[in-house]
């Protein structure tokens, strides 16, 4: 594999039900930018399992993991 | 609770203590329903509610909706996050934790819901939600049904506050069984929050009457021709209501009782 290849090898990963790709090497912070998140009120579940916030730059995503990202909205 | 011994005077400082809050205000504010954020900051405003419940969805990238945290914030609320929308004790469990994360806070009001149709409380998978978010560290308001047994299953498991229904959500049927809210309320060491059913001021006022210790108004408010006029209403009967149980009705009685003294009647020897 060339070097040109390695930098763009891609993976897929669901957020919020929506498949998209990414170039691999993607933190959870990095992704929450990507998307436009808020910097308050937002919960990941990665797996659906709870990712703390203080953990979110080292966890890096993998091809087909499935992510949530919530924050609060009127209801209840 | 019963605690209608515990402030009988007009003046005692008749706070409400559930979970880790102290509140004065007795209604809690439900945000579904309402047609803008702005309907609800002025409901809010009216009300003085101090409680209001957010739910938890997906982030919309495409900001279609917005979050209601920055409004939420900027009247320094308590925000009580919900598991609205669970059918499982585990989607509920992994709803709170998020809530959590997401609000830093260990408040949250269980919901599991049965069916679309009747929106009625699971009381197996509320139940299995509530002892294992209880076992984590949760204050758990728990939505149940009008059913006093299941009431006090939630109470022994550790609950904050035991949340029956009045009647079915956004039915606005009022208190359909209020025989089981008083024995709810009469047997619960937790506070007990009248929550769904309510349609109008009259009925948050029957709720206090009976003993509740607060009360959960959405649709009400928020489905109401003119919301921030429904929600003062409501937060006055509310009070009102809280001042009458406080006060103890009078006994009813089969045959009339005079008022006035019979004696000394002009005319009578």
């Amino acid at each position: 594999m060339s070097m040109s290849e390695d930098k763009v090898r891609l993976i897929d990963v669901t957020i919020n039900g929506t498949g998209r790709s990414f170039e691999s090497g993607l933190s959870i912070t990095e992704l929450l930018s990507e998307i436009g998140a808020p910097k308050e009120a937002i919960a990941v579940a990665l797996n659906e399992s709870i990712v703390t916030r203080a953990l979110w730059p080292q966890i890096l995503l993998s091809d087909g993991d499935k992510v949530e990202v919530v924050t609060i909205y009127q209801g209840g | 609770m019963n605690d209608q011994s515990a402030a009988t005077s007009p003046e005692a400082d008749d706070v409400l203590n559930v979970a880790n809050l102290t509140i004065r205000n007795r209604l809690i504010l439900g945000t579904g329903g309402a047609p803008s954020h702005r309907v609800i900051t002025d409901t809010v405003g009216v009300s003085g509610s101090e409680i209001v419940t957010v739910a938890i969805r997906r982030f919309d990238p495409n900001n279609k909706r917005a979050s209601i945290f920055a409004d939420l914030k900027e009247l320094a609320v308590h925000i009580l996050p919900n598991t609205a929308g669970c059918y499982s004790a585990k989607e509920a469990v992994l709803t709170a934790e998020l809530a959590r994360e997401a609000l830093n806070t260990d408040l949250v009001k269980v919901e599991v819901i049965s069916d679309d149709l009747t929106l009625l409380p699971d009381p197996i998978e509320l139940t299995l939600a509530t002892e294992e978010l209880v076992s984590r560290g949760f204050q758990v308001f728990a939505y149940t049904n009008d059913d006093p047994v299941l009431a006090d299953h939630l109470v022994k498991l550790g609950v904050a506050a035991v949340m029956p229904l009045g009647s079915p959500i956004g039915s606005g049927l009022g208190i359909l069984n209020p025989h089981n809210i008083s024995i709810i309320v009469e047997r619960s060491t937790c506070p007990v929050v009248l929550d769904a059913g309510i349609g109008c001021a009259s009925d948050a006022a029957f709720a206090m009457e009976l003993g509740c210790d607060a009360v959960l108004v959405a649709s009400a408010i928020t489905r109401a021709q003119v919301p921030p006029l429904m929600a003062g209403a409501i937060a006055k009967a509310v009070q009102a209501g809280r001042e009458s149980y406080r006060a103890g009705r009078i006994p009813k009685r089969r045959f009339a009782l005079a008022s006035t003294e019979n004696d000394c009647r002009p005319f009578v020897d």
